[in-house]
């Protein structure tokens, strides 16, 4: 009997093999063999909310910009995945979501980024800089954003980081960069990646002196696009904030364009792939009033800056691409994620992606799809919070409150008119548990920061709180604790100064 | 669709669920209805009727008897006696009743608490029954078929006073004693504490949500989270026990509907469509799971709906033996559960139904959770009365343990310094003393129903004290050194993931087990026999000096203005004191050499920890963890206990007689039972 079934199975697996082998292999039409792309250049533009960066294209404006926009593949739809600094460039640097790469999240469920350190890049997570560093290229970054050097896990596989302060020394740096691959006699594959910080703090931390500053026509131009962040007129803070903020990106398009006509004078473009981003954008009390209530913030604190809400201020991007095996340049308008960037450059620069499990899509093919899900999570001053966008709808849920707000994005872009409805609830109660069944159990340890690590990202407006010192020592040991104990009851705001 | 997870169960439950349900469709293909063999009906008298009310407390019951709430209870103590009884150590139902059955110490019964550890992994492991799988297992083509029936052995030693008078010519009847499963070959028995759900485990809830998982906190049951269409309408699956048969062990399943109605919900299930507003509880639900071809494993759920659409949230109770067709024996005889569900309809077979779990996880609400304690009480009340009215047994035992259940769940509606106690409504407030009135009715029931040559006992196994502060006694034994941890870990998790044991000399399991981890017993003992006594000596000196002030309790020391002397002052102070600062945690810890004389099984733990009453075990002290602090509040609704000193929590004993000798302990009873067996026997001829 037992004899049978094992003749039956040997005829079975030798008929199925047969098929397997013989399946007729379909022939491909052979493409244009595209360009090798060597090298790759990033470009952070921190803090830069989509539609000031373009505010120029739309008002008809040119800059030197604008004639290169002409030739990228601008993104008008893309994404981020949170609403501060490192859990959005941990995405875009590793491929992973917030809640996989385990960077940028806090022990509790409230987050106070003026006390807390947030958690670093899992042990275990490749970044880019690692990956192609296995390919062969060498990976040198100059950053003005103290994150990058902090041991976040942001600095894996770099070579030279070099931390620099302003747009202006940046320019230099990559001058010089420029200038040493032109002089070396053996061109190896290179990663550049560039951090500008002009639109981050200008606006916050130093707003008399750029706003004395500006000229009569800056603040006209910045008042043309500030719609009703400068309805009470120019006397308002909040508006002269802005003008500052437009004026810096207006600055960082310039530089933008700097660094591209370098790389085209010096040869270079050709075989460089050239992305520009920022990790999140700006809120300058477009949503002032759910923001006092979320926040019990009668002040208004809430309302302004970055890290304290998941509305498309903070999460709408800017995203250019210039890949020197595109012809020319086309407006993107299909949403695109953040979590797009990392697979896609791995595979545009010839890294074999076939094993990973991205979360996003090859940009290639995203711009083709609109049956996608983006969440952005990770706020980083008050409750958390986790949003989902389908389609034309989105969810906003705050996980301490339990409430959700519901936005269609089509008919209500600026969400001001929070929808109702069994469906909305049900529909993205699922679409947030998938998000959250995704998460990983750990997130990353916080590093071990040194005081002058501290001091700089005190002087841009971070971790300002005295309960963070007190975890800073000289020679850290492994074992304590660095995290604080939750104080609910004493959230600091973002910013303090006066509004 | 399907959703795999992980959850703890028997790993060889189901090889004997199949081989037994194997037999079962032997013995019903052919036609054999198995029937008992003592088919002795002939009317019994002189009966001894003994019913347990699980948890009763002496001071709780004195006080509503005269508030004049009980008056039955009243009445049977006008008639005989009413004294408190003294618990066993330590005074956890399963070690009480194992006295009360045999008549042994709990040295020579075995059972010394819920939980007993495995010293070879040093994890805990449920302590009243213990399953072997079947020795022969044929492997062919993926599927494990059982050539032999495994066993279910019942871990209490000793001989039952049922079992003593059934040989010896009587006749007993024992309805839901805990520890009896699997049953005892007697006239009639029902099987209690012990008996599994289909999963094998002590009670598997799932609860259903279409939240994220984290948000319904999974620290315990299952939580299966939904996916729902924007209609409402939810495809979902209830996960029943693995397959016995394949070697890969897939969970089987069986599919479950839900959509939205107007009041609730429709929902789908086992073949039944049953509509719920919320908080309502269906009726019984047969569910069924396919093995193969022709073969399926049956068990019963109840469903409630928690919460109503657009979030909707179903609880489905453990997956209860069928007593229709029970894949393990339940009864004595087997078909007696069968018997009695065509008499009595569908009923909760399982050893511990009251789900309390459910409620300490805020999964139910308190209203639901008594709705279902109540379904409980009625379904134990019918299967006793409809014992007793058979009148053919010359002893009758039964057991509620919902006086235990209520105790446990709604303590803090009593005690006004249990940190819930102000959020509780009248509804909590007034639960024990509603549950207290109804072991009055059916005692009331019990008299009325007793011929005039009958006996009565009424007992419990151990009273009532506050649980106000979780006591995380592994953290103690490591910020003393008794412990050590990992080099560079400060806390573990269950089963002592982060301890060790190369430098480790004690160790706490259980509700009040202290164990020395010793060199050829434990798998990595490391302390000789000598050593041994000291350490235990050191530990009996020691811990009963550990004192614990209360956060609050520096505040609560306000003195009044009225008060002007210095010596109303002092008195006033003093009085205000006592029970704040420095506390004492455990009032005795006892040495198990001494009360445990025997070691019946090796079981036994080294020390049992006799805790302060309003102080217990933390949970996660009973399954061998080290938490960060060494008290923390108790904030869960399981705000009653007693696993504490026995001294400070005996039970009661009601009896319609005087005793010839007094019955001060609950290990006295058996041997009243085997007594009064032998008198009746010698006055009939
Ligand atoms: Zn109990």
């Amino acid at each position: 009997m037992k004899q049978v079934y094992i003749t039956s199975f040997i005829l079975l697996a030798i008929t199925l093999g047969y098929f397997l082998v013989s399946k007729p292999v379909h022939k491909e039409i052979p493409k244009e063999i595209p360009k090798e792309i060597k090298n790759l250049l990033i470009i952070t533009i921190d803090t830069v909310r989509a539609d000031t960066f373009y505010a120029s294209e739309d008002n008809q404006f040119s800059d030197r910009l604008s004639i290169w926009l002409k030739r990228a593949r601008v993104y008008r739809n893309a994404q981020s995945v949170a609403p501060w600094t490192i859990p959005s460039i941990a995405t875009v640097l590793t491929g992973y979501a917030q809640n996989q790469h385990g960077a940028g999240a806090f022990p509790g469920a409230i987050a106070n980024l003026n006390t807390q350190l947030p958690s670093s890049v899992l042990a275990g997570v490749s970044t880019l800089a690692e990956r192609l560093g296995v390919a062969g290229f060498s990976s040198n970054a100059a950053s003005a954003h103290p994150w990058f050097s902090s041991g976040f896990g942001l600095e894996r596989g770099f070579n030279t980081i070099d931390a620099r302060k302003s747009r202006k020394n940046i320019d230099i740096w990559f001058e010089q960069s420029i200038k040493q691959r032109e002089q070396a006699s053996v061109q190896q594959r290179n990663f550049t990646y560039l951090h500008y910080m002009e639109a981050h703090g200008r606006h916050t931390r130093n707003l008399e002196e750029y706003f004395s500053k500006l000229s009569n026509d800056q603040k006209k131009r910045g008042l043309n696009w500030a719609g009703a962040i400068c309805e009470n007129g120019l006397e308002a803070t909040i508006c002269q904030r802005y003008l500052v903020y437009n004026q810096a990106v207006l600055e960082l398009r310039d530089s933008l364009a700097n660094v591209l006509e370098q790389l085209e004078n010096s040869g270079l473009l050709e075989q460089t792939l050239v992305l520009v981003y920022s990790d999140h954008g700006e809120e300058f009390h477009d949503h002032l009033e759910q923001a006092q209530a979320d926040n019990h913030d009668p002040r208004g604190i809430y309302g302004f800056g970055h890290g304290n809400s998941l509305y498309e201020e903070q999460l709408h991007i800017p995203l250019l691409i210039w890949n020197p095996n595109d012809e020319k340049g086309r407006i993107v308008n299909t949403p695109v994620s953040l979590l797009d960037v990392a697979p896609s450059i791995l595979d545009w620069l010839g890294v074999d992606i076939s094993a990973d499990n991205f979360p996003g899509m090859l940009l290639d093919k995203a711009e083709k799809e609109t049956d996608r899900v983006f969440y952005a999570s990770n706020i980083a001053y008050g409750p958390e919070q986790i949003s989902v966008r389908d389609g034309d709808e989105k969810s906003i849920w705050n996980t301490v409150s339990d409430k959700s707000s519901y936005f269609n994005l089509k008919n209500d872009p600026d969400e001001q008119q929070p929808l109702t409805g069994d469906d909305l609830v049900l529909h993205f109660d699922k679409l947030t548990g998938d998000y959250l069944d995704l998460a990983s159990a750990n997130i990353g340890e916080p590093p071990e920061i040194d005081a002058e690590q501290l001091e700089r990202l005190k002087s841009i407006g971070y971790l300002q709180g005295s309960e963070v010192e007190a975890t800073v020592k000289p020679k850290p040991d492994p074992n304590i604790d660095l995290t604080i104990e939750q104080d609910e009851t004493k959230i600091l705001p973002p910013q303090t100064e006066n509004q | 669709m399907k959703k795999r997870f992980h959850i703890n169960r028997l790993d060889h439950q189901l090889y004997i669920s199949k081989s037994v349900l194997l037999l079962v469709l032997f013995i019903l293909s052919i036609g054999l209805s198995a029937c008992g063999e003592k088919s002795d009906n002939s009317p019994a008298d002189s009966r001894l009727i003994i019913v347990g009310f699980d948890g009763m407390d002496p001071n709780l019951t004195q006080q509503w008897m005269d508030a004049g709430v009980l008056p039955n209870f009243s009445k049977l103590a006008a008639q005989g006696t009413f004294h408190p009884l003294a618990t066993s150590n330590p005074p956890q139902s399963p070690v009480a009743w194992s006295s009360f059955a045999t008549g042994l110490p709990p040295g020579e019964h075995g059972i010394y608490d819920f939980l007993r550890r495995d010293a070879d992994t040093y994890s805990p492991d449920f302590s009243i029954s213990k399953t072997i799988p079947p020795e022969n297992i044929l492997n062919i083509f993926g599927l494990n078929i059982p050539l032999d029936e495994g066993q279910i052995i019942n871990r209490r030693q000793g001989v039952p006073f049922w079992s003593d008078v059934e040989s010896e010519g009587g006749r007993s009847s024992v309805i839901r004693v805990p520890v009896t499963y699997p049953p005892d070959p007697i006239h009639r028995m029902m099987a209690g504490m012990g008996v599994p759900d289909l999963l094998g485990t002590q009670g598997t809830y799932t609860l259903y949500t279409t939240r994220s998982l984290a948000a319904a906190g999974t620290s315990s049951s299952r939580v299966v989270r939904m996916r729902p269409h924007r209609s409402g309408r939810i495809e979902t699956s209830l996960e029943g026990p693995t397959d016995p048969l394949h070697e890969e062990h897939q969970t089987l399943s069986t599919p479950m509907i839900l959509e939205p109605t107007a009041e609730g919900a429709k929902i789908q299930l086992g073949g039944e469509t049953i509509e719920l507003a919320v908080g309502e509880w269906s009726p019984w639900i047969r569910v069924e799971f396919d093995v193969l071809g022709p073969i399926s494993v049956t068990g019963i759920v109840r469903l409630n709906l928690v919460a109503a659409y657009p979030r909707p949230q179903l609880y489905v109770s453990p997956i209860n033996i069928d007593p229709e067709a029970p894949v393990v024996p339940i009864s004595s005889p087997a078909d007696y559960a069968a018997d009695l569900a065509g008499k009595i309809g569908l009923f909760h077979t399982i050893g511990m139904p009251e789900e309390t779990w459910s409620l300490n996880e805020n999964h139910i609400s308190d209203k639901t959770w008594l709705e279902m304690l109540k379904t409980n009480l009625d379904e134990r009340e019918a299967m006793f009365f409809d014992a007793m009215t058979k009148n053919d047994s010359e002893v009758l035992v039964g057991v509620f343990v919902q006086t235990d259940r209520v105790s446990h769940m709604f303590y803090r509606g009593i005690d006004p310094e249990h940190p819930l106690y102000p959020e509780t409504d009248e509804l909590a407030r007034g639960a024990i003393e509603w549950i207290y009135k109804e072991a009055d009715r059916i005692l009331g029931k019990v008299m009325a129903e007793m011929g005039p040559d009958d006996r009565l006992i009424v007992l419990s196994d151990h009273g009532f004290a506050p649980f106000r502060w979780a006591v995380n006694l592994n953290r103690w034994l490591v910020d003393n050194g008794y412990l050590v941890l990992k080099a560079g870990k400060t806390q573990s998790g269950i089963a002592f993931s982060n301890v060790d044991w190369s430098k480790s000399t004690a160790y706490a399991l259980g509700l009040n087990g202290l164990y020395i981890n010793r060199k050829g017993r434990e798998a990595h003992g490391i302390v000789e026999e000598p050593e041994a006594n000291v350490i235990k000596a050191r530990l009996i000196k020691e811990l009963p000096r550990w004192t614990f002030t209360p956060p609050q309790a520096t505040q609560a020391v306000a003195v009044e203005d009225t008060i002007t002397t210095e010596a109303e002052l002092e008195a006033e102070v003093e009085q205000e004191v006592t029970p704040a600062p420095g506390q004492a945690v455990i009032r005795q810890i006892f040495d198990g050499d001494v009360i445990y004389a025997g070691n019946a099984n090796g079981d036994a733990p080294d020390l049992v920890v006799g805790y302060e009453p309003a102080f217990r075990a933390s949970w996660q002290t009973t399954l061998g963890a080290v938490p960060k602090d060494l008290i923390e509040p108790n904030a869960k609704k399981w705000s009653g206990d007693h696993c504490i000193t026995p001294e400070a929590v005996p039970g009661i004993l009601f009896t319609n007689f005087k005793p010839e000798q007094p019955i001060s302990q609950i290990a006295q009873v058996a041997a009243y039972a085997r007594k009064h067996w032998k008198q009746n026997q010698a006055k009939t001829p």
